[in-house]
């Protein structure tokens, strides 16, 4: 499968000459299957660029929403597919305890936030709720929601495709009131989410000089992610939903600390708008190959 | 200034559960509440930036059967913020600030390691037939996000608190329990499980009697899904008698799934 990071920004997006090469744009993964599937992790501003790339004349998209911060959903409605008649689009995402997804979507896609309406949309839409429906197919993509720890009902996705598992979970604070960092595996969040991922995509917020100003924000130091891919023994770890406040000096230079700190049973490749990853072989023994140039 | 790290934890934990909850600070405003508690206030927490004591009290006029307004000593929240001890009590409230409802209420002080207080937890719910509802799904390895929380609030509350999961296990007890246990937690040789729960700490009412695991705070929540309140005697593993005042918070996540019962104790003089 292929893996295109569309937009790798965390809380705002970011653009301008600081930030062009790890990109301003918020939160969007695109995974092409082999059999042609094709699945949006996220709404962020990064949508739509995706949404230029896509040729008309497919039949279906699967939207796979994390949860319903702004920027996760931002780029939704600009998103241009929605707009095709005849596209079968599938949005799935956590409802509340007291609200189904539909109307917790339809707060923002809904004047006075948004001019258009989720009721208006030209295509074909079909709703599906993770929390009840946590396991589901699409093609020959095996899926599983979990829910994670951040403010709002919040998941992670756990991807079984050809060739390999890629687990993405942008917004999450698994260590959120420890002070020691137990790797005790029941005990932590999302970890059976990520348990031996060919690729784990994951919330690498704050600097770990910075997390103690925000503990309880729902984010994850860079130390608090290597940490849980350690103990989700991943085979390489894609640190994303980086800071509005960090530019592209300073996250090369978090993560050359990162690197240089000791040695990582993993590879550590922080996520940069653009770049295209494949992961392809067999469970257990798939490669994650880093393919070179950029989409632009 | 920034918000204590229990406070985080125990919000988190409330937008997490099906169960009406709000927070209080230690002068009785209420800071936050979660979307269940949203048809009890007749607001979105969102909406209102925190209710005055003052305020939500006026909006719910918490009264006796009769419609009688409660006195201050009467209402279980202030019984939590004025004694720090937990108060519990059936009432009616002008819930979604319009029509009469009889509820349950629970308030939970909050005092953290260090004897730091911060507040009180207030749970509310609407008394009804006892329904007894089958057990869910084995827990799986991995634990919920709801019971995780939960077991890291545990460790920083200085009441003695207990978790046990779907099937009635205990998960873990914090360190102001080991008293009431006369264990350690980490010194257990074994889980205990449900029936081993209950021959170790041979729970009896308030008159002596064995009391049934279906009787006793734990059993209901875990039955029913409805907090539950008691005072009973148990037996602590180092084989001391104890009178505790006992309540019993189902954890009722957001995929409607019993995922494990929080039980906090207090030593009950009587």
């Amino acid at each position: 499968m292929k893996i295109t990071f569309w937009g790798t920004r965390g809380s705002l997006a970011t653009p301008g000459r600081d930030t062009i090469r790890y990109g301003g744009n918020t939160s969007c993964v695109e995974i092409q299957g082999d059999d042609g599937a094709t699945l949006v992790l996220d709404a962020g501003t990064g949508i739509r660029p995706l949404g230029e790339s896509i040729q008309r004349g497919i039949a279906r998209l699967d939207i796979l929403l994390t949860h319903l911060h702004m920027d996760h959903i931002q780029g939704l409605g600009f998103f241009d597919p929605l707009f095709w008649p005849e596209l079968d689009v599938h949005l799935w995402g956590p409802s509340s305890t007291t609200q189904g997804l539909h109307a917790r979507l339809t707060r923002y896609l809904s004047p006075p936030l948004f001019p258009v309406r989720l009721a208006d949309l030209p295509c074909s839409l079909t709703l599906h709720d993770v929390v009840a429906e946590p396991k589901f197919r699409i093609g020959r993509f095996e899926i599983e929601a979990g829910l994670v720890c951040h403010p709002g009902p919040t998941v992670g996705y756990r991807i079984h495709g050809d060739g390999g598992v890629v687990t993405y979970i942008p917004d999450h604070e698994p260590f959120l009131g420890e002070d020691e960092l137990d790797l005790d595996s029941p005990w932590i969040p999302g970890l059976s989410l990520a348990r031996d991922a060919d690729l784990l995509i994951h919330d690498a917020q704050f600097s770990d000089e910075e997390y103690p100003l925000y503990v309880g924000w729902g984010h994850s130091s860079i130390e608090h992610t290597l940490a849980f891919a350690r103990a989700a023994g991943v085979r390489h770890l894609a640190p994303f939903h980086h800071d509005p406040s960090h530019t592209d000096l300073i996250l090369d230079r978090l993560y050359e600390d990162a690197q240089s700190a000791g040695e990582l049973p993993f590879e550590l490749t922080p996520a940069t708008e653009g770049s295209c990853y494949e992961v392809s072989g067999r469970e257990g023994r798939a490669s994650v190959k880093l393919l070179p140039g950029k989409r632009p | 200034m920034g918000q204590e790290v229990e406070i985080i934890l125990l919000k988190q934990l409330a937008s997490c559960l099906r169960i009406p909850i709000a927070l209080l600070d230690p002068d009785g405003a209420v800071t936050y509440f979660n979307e269940p508690a949203e048809g009890i206030f007749g607001l979105r927490f969102e909406e209102t930036g925190g209710l005055p004591a003052d305020e939500w009290i006026g909006m719910l006029q918490p009264s006796d059967q009769d419609h009688v307004p409660l006195k201050r000593e009467e209402r279980p929240l202030a019984t939590a913020l004025d004694r720090r001890v937990p108060g519990h009590r059936r009432l009616k409230a002008r819930t979604g600030g319009q029509s009469w409802q009889e509820l349950e209420v629970t308030g939970l002080p909050l005092t953290a390691e260090g004897d730091r207080f911060l507040g009180a937890m207030s749970l509310f719910w609407r008394p009804q037939e006892r329904i007894e509802r089958p057990a869910d799904e084995p827990t799986p390895s991995q634990q919920a996000v709801e019971t995780i929380l939960t077991r890291r609030i545990a460790a920083t509350w200085s009441a003695p608190v207990f978790l046990v999961d779907a099937f009635g296990r205990l998960l873990y007890f914090n360190r102001a329990a080991e008293p009431i246990l006369g264990d350690r937690f980490l010194e257990l040789s074994r889980p205990l499980s449900r029936e081993m729960l209950y021959e170790a700490f041979e729970p009896r009412d308030a008159d002596g009697n064995r009391l049934e695991p279906r009787d006793h705070p734990l059993g209901i929540a875990r039955s029913t899904r409805q907090p539950a309140h008691r005072v009973i005697w148990i037996r602590g593993l180092d084989g001391h008698d104890r009178r505790i005042a006992a309540t019993a918070i189902p954890l009722v996540g957001q995929s409607d799934c019993l995922v494990g019962v929080l039980g906090v104790f207090w030593e009950s003089d009587g």
